[in-house]
């Protein structure tokens, strides 16, 4: 019965969109624009949204856009609530492999230094007179990727001899308080609704 | 201790490259408790090699001594705690989020309970004049301060020995003389590698001169600095 589904749809989307909504304003974080920042899944969803639309499944295509979106602003939500150390720690903590871990973590921690060498290597490039070239890009690219294997030895060198090994002790221990008790409950209940109505099929 | 002791004590230490190229040709060197010198040569005279030598970050053939114990494998960590070391840049050094993080993480794999790692970080970075930015991320400080920030983590270790690899590089003047100030303060052993020879004339007094893998005059800085042609007149 799709006006039935569509319905569930409608209550499972609500159930989920409570619970993110929640979350934000625990989190203090202005939920108007966590929700608006969702959408910029749109492009790519609204594409399969729209074929499924015109292929005559409404219920499909609405399923399509709000999941997408609902996925989005829930890692909108994470990221802006989460300090990144924490989310690693997490991450860690639910059996991601370390390596991947702590490879993660020194992307984050080394990628505004490397767009800081690239643009001082632009700034070079135009004072000597030269133009946007593919044979510039690429040797630059390789350039970067000679002195960030040559940084990586280096901040490898500073762990080790500041007695690391290869994953970061945490300051703020993890432990669960009871909003995060609340909000687990919260989603867990409402994933089982979603099922049991076959809302977000 | 005695302060006529050799805190560290290096023999007939080599070293040569994946490449082949001879780093250390035989450097014998000794340091005692409390002592301040400063390593001097040109580049890739191999300053940098040895010091990589003396907390086991690379290995030669040789034998070395820190604070009494045998540098060997099996005691790099206990070694490690008794080395600081200073990177040349301090981005490398700085790898947490935060710079308290930062500054907390030599304490907290020394194994420290949390709260007391986080009290040597905080008197560490008010020991350095950051307190203030112990919640700031390390790409929003200065360089002057970024500097700082990795003297403060090398200090929240409590080491008894201070190595530090050209420490003025990225630093304006002022920020000089304020690392300058705060390094003269310390009561550590102190191994200084650079090519600012006013800032090494000020804090040390004595002087290697190392050339080609080897040290090739030890003495007094002034005397060192002279006889090498070493200064700018």
């Amino acid at each position: 019965m799709p006006a039935r589904d569509t319905v569930s749809l409608c209550l499972g989307v609500a159930a989920a969109f409570a619970i993110l909504a929640a979350a934000a304003i625990s989190a203090r974080l202005p939920v108007l624009s966590i929700l608006a920042r969702g959408w910029v899944v749109l492009p790519f969803t609204g594409l399969f949204a729209l074929l499924a639309w015109i292929e005559g499944d409404p219920h499909r295509a609405l399923s399509l856009l709000s999941k997408s979106w609902l996925s989005a602003v829930a890692v909108v939500l994470l990221m802006a609530s989460t300090p990144l150390e924490r989310l690693f720690a997490g991450l860690e903590k639910m059996g991601l492999p370390l390596l991947l871990v702590s490879v993660v973590q020194f992307v984050w921690r080394y990628l505004h230094v490397a767009f800081a060498q690239l643009d001082r290597m632009r700034i070079a490039r135009a004072a000597r007179g030269g133009e946007h070239r593919f044979v510039f890009a690429t040797s630059t690219v390789a350039v970067l990727f000679a002195s960030s294997a040559a940084r990586a030895e280096r901040v490898h060198w500073a762990l080790l001899s500041r007695g690391g090994e290869s994953h970061f002790p945490l300051l703020y221990p993890l432990t669960m308080r009871w909003v995060d008790y609340a909000f687990l409950a919260a989603a867990l209940l409402s994933a089982a609704l979603l099922v049991v109505s076959g809302g977000l099929r | 201790m005695s302060h006529h002791q050799p805190i560290i004590e290096v023999r007939g230490l080599r070293y040569r490259y994946e490449d082949g190229t001879e780093a250390l040709c035989g450097v014998d060197f000794m340091v005692h408790r409390g002592e301040r010198v400063s390593l001097l040569g040109a580049n890739g005279s191999g300053k940098t090699t040895f010091l990589l030598h003396l907390n086991g970050i690379l290995h030669g053939e040789g034998y070395i001594e820190v604070a009494g114990t045998e540098l060997s494998k099996a005691n790099l960590k206990q070694i490690r705690r008794k080395i600081g070391f200073l990177f040349q840049d301090p981005e490398d050094q700085l790898f947490l989020p935060t710079v308290l993080e930062d500054v907390a993480f030599a304490p907290l794999e020394q194994g420290c309970p949390v709260e007391e790692a986080k009290r040597r970080a905080m008197a560490a970075l008010e020991w350095v004049g950051l307190a203030s930015d112990a919640h700031r991320a390390p790409h929003r400080l200065s360089a002057g301060q970024r500097q700082r920030a990795a003297l403060a983590g090398v200090l929240a270790a409590e080491p008894e020995i201070l190595v530090l690899d050209e420490p003025t590089t990225h630093l304006d003047p002022p920020s000089r003389r304020s690392l300058l100030a705060l390094l003269d303060s310390l009561p550590q052993t102190l191994l200084l590698v650079t090519h600012d020879v006013a800032f090494a004339a000020r804090l040390t007094r004595r002087a290697v001169f190392f050339d080609h893998g080897r040290i090739v005059a030890d003495g007094p800085i002034q005397t060192i600095v002279r006889e090498s042609h070493w200064s700018l007149d």
